[in-house]
């Protein structure tokens, strides 16, 4: 197997995880169907979701079709990943009142190193940035190489 | 999206099980790495079979089913996994590999089916170990593409998977009683 296929191999792999990850944690009484949430956070959530599903399709029939610009594709399908999971450092800062965890006071799950909390949603996402990194960067070896 | 606790905790919990076993994260990222040394198509398909055999391992510990010797078998899989490390290249048995570690994801599988939280939903936990298995596995996978790119790179891999079946045997003498 080439460096470019497994490349664009991994980037499908971050783009679908993330979409399965969203909708297995979001599609329930915590998020969805939480009773405590207003019908319009609801209705913004399911909006996200499917936009999420949506784009992600979009993504990975870029990366595979038989396009002039595959390089483009590919790219493309990256900014994906990168535009969905990169926000989760910066929201909370960047928009007071919002929060990581969907119920405070619950955090078996959050990590502390060096003094800081670092949530289980903050480690998926720069897994798969991660990822997607790795996977872009497989795809330019053999162009980089002739 | 995400959080600790209710729910959908038990998705957390899967994804979070294999990376803090250091036993499970050295063989995950081992598959990897030897399925990389063997080419070609085993890049996928050695890994999508520890996947699936970790399915099967992970729904009999859920179902509470018992697999006897399960511990020594993970201690065993690093074992061999490291030793791959070491040995394997793309004349090596693919079949051979590939039934290997069949035969341990069930293991490692049933390991994490059986500490399955009470309070989470098992189709979550299961569904959250087995994406974090696959993603050590890519990590595993692009360790070893990156190592063919120089050759003091593939020498130094084959020392680290002395170091990986040293501490299977270390993990094994330990399921036994024989270390503390």
């Amino acid at each position: 197997m080439n460096k470019t296929k497994l490349g664009k191999i991994i980037i499908t792999f971050a783009l679908i995880v993330g979409a399965v990850v969203s909708v297995a944690v979001d599609w329930n009484a915590t998020h969805l169907f939480n009773p405590d949430w207003h019908a319009h956070a609801k209705f913004h959530d399911a909006l996200m979701l499917l936009l999420l599903c949506g784009v992600t399709a979009l993504g990975v029939w870029q990366l595979w079709r038989k396009s002039a610009e595959p390089d483009v594709a590919i790219k493309i399908a990256c900014l994906i990943v990168v535009a969905f999971w990169l926000p989760f450092f910066y929201i909370t800062w960047l928009i007071p009142g919002t929060s990581l965890l969907a119920t405070e006071g619950v955090s078996e799950l959050v990590l502390h190193v060096g003094g800081m909390n670092v949530y289980p949603n903050v480690v998926i996402a720069g897994t798969l940035l991660l990822l997607t990194t790795v996977g872009y960067f497989l795809t330019r070896v053999e162009k980089q190489n002739g | 999206m995400l959080h600790p606790g209710g729910s959908d905790a038990g998705l957390t919990s899967g994804l979070l099980h294999p990376v803090f076993g250091l036993d499970h994260l050295l063989a995950m990222v081992s598959v990897g790495v030897v399925s990389s040394q063997l080419g070609g198509k085993n890049i996928w398909r050695v890994p999508l079979t520890f996947v699936l055999a970790m399915g099967f391992g992970g729904a009999l510990g859920v179902g509470q089913i018992p697999l006897p010797l399960a511990e020594y078998g993970i201690a065993v899989s690093v074992v061999f996994l490291g030793a791959g490390i070491t040995v394997a290249n793309k004349e090596t048995s693919a079949r051979l590999i590939t039934a290997c570690v069949m035969f341990f994801g069930a293991f490692h599988g049933h390991a994490h089916g059986v500490e399955i939280p009470q309070s989470v939903s098992p189709l979550l936990y299961t569904l959250g170990f087995l994406i974090s298995t696959a993603t050590l596995h890519i990590f595993g996978v692009v360790i070893g593409e990156v190592a063919t790119m120089k050759g003091f790179l593939l020498r130094g891999l084959r020392v680290v998977g002395v170091a990986v079946a040293a501490a299977g045997v270390f993990f094994l003498l330990k399921s036994i009683g024989i270390i503390a």
